[in-house]
């Protein structure tokens, strides 16, 4: 199997994992592409965890991205305070009610997911990303038996962070 | 299943489910394309940093600099840019071994990069004036910003026994380290680097990208040990051919020469004048970019962006 052959069968995996946590597409497909770059780097595309790599992977840069993109936006709060209001480009961008919300409903999802342990943010962005249980298992490294539990702790601590963040 | 159970599994499904509809086949070509856009940085600066070193280090053995031995000497600070072809044929990254398989990083020693809004703020961090251009191509976005970094540095340990052991663990054969060369200390320091970018937010950009980058010149010192070693050593590693090693022993003057690599097939390189300097202009035949370097009064300039060569030496040429 070549290189083109794990990108080809494993990319809209590795983008929907990513997009659980990172909230859209347009970011998930770069955090698949980075995620790619280090395993080319790294594996030969035949070796046998390569499929539980890229989504564990996945998962992992797509938490550093929103890490960095938090303390990103607070640096570029500061900043529009600092130029104030008068910034046109900031204005156009902030304007539409919609990007408003669809930024707000991003922020809550990601801010939940870094406050999660690791692993079970791991196994929501995996579930949602459209893994099988056994899939998750392998990937996860836990007993299959065990993946229902790990879904239905990390769905309830996932509720609460939200709440948590939401009325923050 | 409790409701609560179900509620949780209810919003989770409203916050977490859905489809995307992904390409792959156009994001494997993305992939392709990303792996051969201009990249200054794709061979990591300790690299250049090192090979630089390596050229230069010949120098010294020549000279009666090398006769000062273990003391910390600078070896190198650009004042000239040479072109070294890096090529798919010249150089095999795969096979580059990676550096601490013969030798430690130091730990990179690094201000904190400042986010300022001004040029003026800038250059009172940096303690240089930042200039700025007075002409930027139309369809790069009006609003800039600045970085400024006082400092970057880092620094690699030769050893001996790293490279023993790794060549034993990955069964590949290293080039045996003279017994002269452990222990060598090479450090690259740079800044204060003041960096100013229009289209750019965190690691991606939107559209057109334009970028300068003033900095005081970098700086490669070394503890000096068994210097002609240190070139050949470095030369003989596998995936670097002998027509790459020819054409960096092949540099004018390597104590004040960056090579600078770039991809003669896809890429062009060719000597330029910016504000009555000499520079180093690197073009992309594909228009994926261009980019243009060189040094005046102890500065280090860089333009490039996603833009023709004409634009991007326009630019140069309007800071002030």
């Amino acid at each position: 199997m070549t290189f083109e052959d794990v990108f080809l069968r494993e990319y809209g995996r590795v983008v929907s994992v990513a997009r659980r946590i990172v909230g859209d597409v347009a970011t998930a497909e770069d955090v698949a592409q980075e995620v790619f770059e280090a395993f080319a780097r790294r594996f030969d595309p035949n070796a046998a965890h390569a499929s539980g790599w890229l989504y564990l992977a996945a998962a992992r840069n797509a938490l550093n991205e929103v890490r960095r993109r938090r303390r990103s936006d607070l640096r570029e709060r500061h900043e529009f305070a600092l130029r104030g209001a008068s910034d046109a480009a900031h204005q156009r961008e902030m304007d539409p009610q919609r990007t408003i919300e669809r930024e707000e409903v991003r922020r809550l999802v990601g801010a939940a997911m870094l406050r999660l342990p690791e692993r079970l943010a791991t196994v929501l962005a995996l579930k949602y990303g459209g893994l099988s249980y056994r899939e998750i298992a392998f990937t996860v490294g836990i007993p299959e038996a065990h993946v229902g539990t790990y879904v239905v702790r990390a769905q309830r601590a996932f509720r609460k962070e939200i709440e948590d963040v939401g009325s923050y | 299943m409790s409701d609560r159970t179900e509620d949780d599994a209810a919003l989770c499904e409203r916050l977490l489910g859905g489809e995307e509809h992904i390409d792959a086949r156009q994001a494997f070509a993305r992939f392709q394309a990303r792996r051969v856009e201009p990249r200054f940085a794709k061979i990591p600066f300790v690299w250049v940093g090192a090979l630089a070193a390596a050229v230069v280090i010949v120098l010294l053995v020549t000279t009666p600099l090398g006769s000062l031995g273990q003391s910390f000497l600078t070896i190198f600070q650009p004042k000239a840019f040479a072109p070294i072809n890096v090529s798919a044929l010249h150089l095999r990254a795969r096979l580059l071994p990676n550096l601490d398989e013969f030798g430690t990083l130091g730990r990179p020693r690094s201000s904190k990069p400042k986010d300022v809004v001004s040029a003026a703020a800038a250059s009172r961090i940096a303690g240089f004036r930042a200039l700025v251009p007075a002409v930027v191509p139309s369809q790069v976005p009006t609003t800039s910003r600045f970085v400024v970094n006082l400092l970057a540095e880092e620094s690699f340990r030769f050893s001996a026994a790293k490279a023993r052991a790794s060549a034993a663990r990955k069964k590949r054969a290293l080039p045996e380290m003279p017994a002269r060369l452990d222990g060598t200390m090479v450090t690259a320091s740079i800044g204060p680097t003041i960096v100013q970018t229009w289209g750019v937010r965190g690691k991606r950009s939107d559209g057109p990208v334009l970028v300068v980058v003033q900095s005081v010149a970098p700086v490669v010192r070394s503890t000096g040990a068994t210097l002609g070693e240190l070139e050949s050593y470095l030369l003989s590693m596998p995936g670097i051919s002998a027509e790459l090693a020819s054409q960096i022993r092949a540099i004018g003057d390597p104590s004040s020469t960056l090579p600078v690599p770039f991809e003669a097939t896809k890429q062009t390189a060719q000597s330029v004048n910016v504000d009555g300097a000499s520079g180093l202009a690197i073009g992309d035949n594909t228009g994926l970019g261009a980019g243009v370097m060189w040094e005046k009064d102890g500065k280090l300039y860089a333009v490039f962006g996603t833009l023709t060569q004409d634009e991007v030496l326009g630019v140069a040429n309007s800071l002030r």
